[in-house]
C-alpha cells in the first residue's frame, strides 16, 4: 500500500467532440441542495469501452440513469450520434441498451415473452432467429419457455443482456454486469462486450470488479462525490512533483484517491 | 397507446391467468380457490340471505344503503391520497426497468397504467357480479359496470387530487408537504363534521331526528355529489334502460374527464408516474437529519426480556410513524369524530346495524389498516428468527404497537361517544372500556396466527384474483369463529364462577375481564408456537 503523499493522477481532460458517438456536455444533477453530478464532460468514439469507477455514492448510477434516459440532468446535454437526448428522448432511447444491477422481470411471463415484448418495443423484425441465437450463446436456450421467476440470479443477468443485444443499440450501459455470473458466464459476457465494441457500439460499464473492467476498458472515468475525471486505461499513472512516477492498477489508483480524500 | 405496451398488457393478462391456474396445483392455492367457490355457495344454499322482509322495507333499506355508499365513496376519495404511500401511478420494479428506459412517451405509459388498472378492476367487478348473481341481487351487469367504474374512479381521483395538489404547490413556489396539507384539510373537515353533527343535525322539534342520510338528500348536496352518486346508482341499477344506460354513461363521462385532467396535469409537469430510481436517490441524498429516531439508550437499563420486547416494539413504532404518519393521524381524527356521528348521525339506524358497523370497523378494517406486526415483515421472517431473542419476546414486541394503537383509537372513540351526554350510554360504555385491551390482544394474535400459518403477501395486482378472494373469505370466517367462541367461553366461565362465588354484576364483570385476558394470553402463546415452527421460506 502506498503511504507517501500522492498527488492527483495524470488526467486527460477530453473536450466533447461533436463527431463522437456519445457526447456528455457539462451535465449536472442536483437532488435538492445535494449535487449528485457536477459539470461532467467527456466523449466516446465508436468502439470505445468506458469503465466508471468510484466509491459508493460517487454518482455512478446517477450517470448511468441519465444516459439511459430514466432521469433527466439538471443542466447539460447528452448527445448520442448527434441527437440531443432532451430534445428527442424517444428516438435516442431506441439507441440505448441498459443492463441494470439486478434487473427485475415481469412476474408470470416467460423468457421468450420478455424477448417478444422487447422486440415489439424496439420494432425488431424477424426477432425469433436473433433471439434463438442469443439464447444459445448465453446457454439459456433450454429455459426459453420457463417463467423468469424460476431463473437464478446469473440467468436473470444473462437474460437482461440478451434483451439489450436483441435490438443492437449504439450505446450499451452496464451497471455491475458481472454480479451473479459464474466464470463461464463472465467469459461469455466479456467476449460479447468486446465483440459489440468492435462492431462500433459504445460501451459504458460501472463495476466494482476492477480487475475485470481494467482488462476491458479503453478509458476510465474516476468518480468522486459527483465529480468525474476521465483518463486512458493504459496510462494509469500518478505524479510526484509533476512527473509521472508509477504505473498503477485501477484498484491502486482508486484506493490512492480514496485515501487521499478521506 | 404504443402497440408494444398493448402487447405487454396482453402478455401480462395471459401470464396472470397462467399463474392463477398454476397456483391451483399447490395446497394453499387450491384451498383458497375451493373456499372462494364453496363458501358463497353454502351461504346461498343456507338461504341466510334470502329476502324475508317486505318489498317496501327492502326499498327503504336500498335508499339508505345508497346514501351511505355515496358517503363512503366521498370519504374514500378524499382520504385516498393520505392513505396511500405514493401519490401517483406507481411503476413496479419490472415496469421501471423495461418501460422507463424504453422509447415510450409519458402519455403512453399513463394510458398503459390506466389500462392495467382497468383490467384488474374488471376481474374484481366480475367476481362481485358473480356473487350478486348467486344471491339474485339487483342486475349483475349493473354490479359489474358500477364496480368497474367505481374502482377506476377511485384510482384516477386519488392520482388527480394528489398530483394536482402537488403541482399547484410547486407552481406557486410554496414549500408545503402534501401530506401535511391533506392532514390539515382532514382536520378541518372533521371539525366541520363535528359541528354539523352537534348543531345542524340535532333532533328537530317534531321528534324525527335529522340524520347524515337526510342531509345527503338535500338538493344542493345531491347536485354536488352527482359524480359520486352516478357511480353508486350505476351499481344499484334495476333495469338496463334507463337506469344502467344513463347512470353508466354519466359515470363513464366522470372517469373520462378525470383521465383528461390526469393527462393535463402530466403535461404540465405534475409527475404522475412514480417508482423510479429517482425517488430512492432523492430520499437517500436529501434525507434530513431531523428525522432521526429517538434514542434507545434507555433500553440498556431494562431487564433482558423487557428490553427485547421494547426494542422490537420500538422498531415497529418507528416504521409505522415514519411510513404512515398521515394515515395514523387521520385515523385518530376519525376516532374523535366517529363518536358523535355514531350517536346522532346514525340515530335512524337500528342498534344491531350500529353494532355491525362497529364490529366491521374494529375486527376487519382496523387490523387491515394497521399491519405493523409480522404481516409487514413477511420478507424478513428469516432475519427475525435469527435474532438472539426469546420467541415470546419477539411475538410480544410485534403485537405491542398495533394492539396499543388500536386500543388508543377505540378508547378515544368510546370517550367521544360518552361525551354526547346520554347517561345510559355512558354507563354501558364504561363497562366496555376495559375489555378493549384483551379483545385487541386476541384479535391481533389471531390475525398474526393466520398469517404465520400461511404467509400471504398481497401486491395490488393480486388483490383481484380468486386466491385472494378465497383467502379473505377464509380469514374472515376463521376470525369470526375464533373471536366469537373465545368471547362466549369467557362469558360462560365468568357467569358460572360469578354464580358459584355469589357475587354481583361487578364481580362477574371482573371475572369476565380476567377470562378474556386468559384467552388473549393463551392466543399469544399459540402464536409463539406458530412463530417457532413457521417456515421463513414459505413467506410469499
Amino acid at each position: 500500500m502506498l503511504r507517501r503523499p500522492i498527488q492527483s493522477p495524470q488526467l486527460l481532460h477530453i473536450e466533447p467532440m461533436t463527431n463522437a458517438r456519445l457526447v456528455i456536455d457539462a451535465i449536472s444533477k442536483a437532488y435538492g441542495s445535494v449535487k449528485a453530478l457536477s459539470e461532467l464532460s467527456f466523449s466516446m468514439d465508436s468502439g470505445g469501452i468506458l469503465a466508471i469507477v468510484g466509491e459508493n455514492g460517487a454518482g455512478k448510477t446517477t450517470l448511468l440513469q441519465i444516459l439511459s434516459g430514466m432521469i433527466t440532468p439538471t443542466s447539460g446535454r447528452v448527445l448520442i450520434d448527434g441527437d440531443d437526448m432532451s430534445l428527442s428522448p424517444l428516438s435516442t432511447k431506441k439507441t440505448v441498451g441498459f443492463v441494470p444491477d439486478r434487473q427485475q422481470f415481469f412476474a408470470g411471463l416467460t423468457v421468450w415473452e420478455h424477448l417478444s415484448f422487447t422486440a415489439s418495443t424496439y420494432r425488431v423484425s424477424d426477432f425469433e432467429n436473433l433471439a434463438n441465437g442469443l439464447l444459445r450463446d448465453f446457454g439459456l436456450d433450454d429455459k426459453k419457455h420457463e417463467l423468469t421467476d424460476s431463473l437464478s440470479l446469473g440467468m436473470r443477468q444473462k437474460l437482461s443482456v440478451i434483451c439489450c443485444y436483441l435490438y443492437d443499440p449504439a450505446l450499451l450501459l452496464f451497471d455491475e454486469p458481472f454480479s451473479g455470473l459464474d466464470q463461464k458466464g463472465i467469459a461469455t459476457l466479456t467476449d460479447s462486450i468486446r465483440q459489440r465494441a468492435a462492431q462500433g457500439c459504445v460501451v459504458v460499464i460501472s463495476s466494482h470488479m476492477l480487475g475485470l473492467v481494467e482488462k476491458l476498458a479503453t478509458r476510465v472515468l474516476f468518480m468522486q462525490r459527483g465529480v468525474g475525471r476521465i483518463m486512458k486505461a493504459d496510462s494509469l499513472t500518478i505524479e510526484d512533483g509533476g512527473h509521472p512516477v508509477q504505473q498503477m492498477s485501477l484498484e491502486q489508483m482508486l484506493l490512492a484517491g480514496t485515501d487521499k480524500n478521506a | 397507446m404504443d402497440l408494444a405496451l398493448l402487447h405487454l398488457l396482453r402478455l401480462r393478462i395471459r401470464g396472470s391467468f397462467r399463474d392463477r391456474l398454476a397456483k391451483l396445483t399447490n395446497r394453499h392455492g387450491l384451498l383458497y380457490a375451493l373456499v372462494a367457490v364453496l363458501l358463497p355457495c353454502v351461504l346461498w344454499g343456507s338461504g341466510l340471505f334470502s329476502p324475508t322482509t317486505s318489498a317496501e322495507a327492502l326499498q327503504g333499506i336500498a335508499i339508505r344503503a345508497e346514501a351511505w355508499m355515496v358517503l363512503a365513496l366521498v370519504i374514500t376519495t378524499l382520504c385516498g391520497p393520505a392513505i396511500h404511500s405514493h401519490d401517483a401511478f406507481k411503476l413496479s420494479p419490472a415496469e421501471n426497468s423495461f418501460l422507463r428506459t424504453g422509447p415510450f412517451s409519458n402519455q403512453s405509459l399513463l394510458l398503459y397504467k390506466v389500462s392495467s388498472c382497468l383490467c384488474g378492476a374488471a376481474l374484481s367487478a366480475f367476481l362481485l357480479a358473480l356473487v350478486s348473481a348467486l344471491f339474485d341481487y339487483r342486475l349483475p351487469l349493473a354490479v359489474f359496470f358500477g364496480t368497474l367504474l367505481t374502482l377506476v374512479f377511485l384510482e384516477l381521483s386519488r392520482v388527480c387530487l394528489a398530483s394536482g395538489f402537488r403541482l399547484l404547490v410547486s407552481s406557486i413556489g410554496f414549500r408545503l408537504s402534501i401530506f401535511a396539507a391533506i392532514t390539515l384539510s382532514g382536520a378541518l373537515l372533521t371539525l366541520v363534521w363535528i359541528h354539523c353533527v352537534q348543531q345542524g343535525l340535532a333532533p328537530v322539534e317534531n321528534g324525527s331526528p335529522t340524520t347524515v342520510v337526510s342531509l345527503l338528500e338535500t338538493e344542493w348536496i345531491e347536485v354536488l355529489l352527482l359524480p359520486f352518486s352516478s357511480l353508486i346508482r350505476t351499481t344499484l341499477s334495476e333495469n338496463l334502460f334507463p337506469d344502467l344506460s344513463l347512470w353508466g354513461m354519466l359515470g363513464l363521462t366522470v372517469n373520462l374527464s378525470l383521465l383528461l385532467i390526469v393527462l393535463r396535469i402530466d403535461a404540465l409537469g405534475g409527475s404522475i408516474l412514480s417508482g423510479g430510481g429517482q425517488e430512492q436517490t432523492t430520499r437517500r441524498l436529501t434525507n434530513s437529519p431531523g428525522r432521526s429516531a429517538p434514542s434507545i439508550a434507555l433500553l440498556h437499563r431494562l431487564p433482558e426480556t423487557y428490553r427485547d420486547v421494547v426494542s422490537i416494539c420500538w422498531l415497529k413504532t418507528v416504521v409505522a410513524f415514519r411510513g404512515a404518519s398521515t394515515r395514523l393521524l387521520l385515523m385518530g381524527l376519525v376516532a374523535i369524530a366517529a363518536g358523535p356521528v355514531m350517536v346522532h348521525g346514525l340515530s335512524s339506524c337500528s342498534p344491531l346495524m350500529r353494532l355491525g358497523i362497529v364490529v366491521t370497523l374494529a375486527v376487519f378494517l382496523l387490523p387491515r389498516t394497521l399491519p405493523f406486526d409480522f404481516r409487514d415483515h413477511s420478507s424478513r421472517l428469516q432475519w427475525i428468527k435469527r435474532l438472539p431473542m426469546k420467541p415470546l419476546s419477539v411475538v410480544a414486541g410485534h403485537l405491542a404497537f398495533p394492539v396499543l394503537f388500536t386500543c388508543l383509537l377505540e378508547w378515544v372513540f368510546l370517550f367521544s361517544m360518552m361525551g354526547t351526554g346520554d347517561p345510559d350510554l355512558f354507563h354501558w360504555l364504561l363497562w366496555v372500556v376495559p375489555f378493549v385491551l384483551p379483545f385487541n390482544i386476541l384479535l391481533y394474535a389471531v390475525e398474526n396466527m393466520l398469517f404465520l400459518l400461511a404467509p400471504f403477501r398481497v401486491s395490488p395486482a393480486e388483490r383481484v384474483d380468486i386466491e385472494f378472494f378465497g383467502r379473505t373469505l377464509m380469514d374472515v370466517a376463521v376470525k369470526m369463529v375464533l373471536l366469537s367462541v373465545s368471547t362466549i367461553i369467557a362469558a360462560m366461565t365468568a357467569g358460572y364462577l360469578g354464580r358459584q362465588l355469589g357475587g354481583g354484576a361487578s364481580l362477574t364483570g371482573i371475572l369476565m375481564w380476567l377470562s378474556m385476558m386468559f384467552m388473549a394470553v393463551g392466543a399469544v402463546h399459540v402464536l409463539v408456537i406458530c412463530f417457532r415452527y413457521s417456515e421463513p421460506a414459505s413467506a410469499r
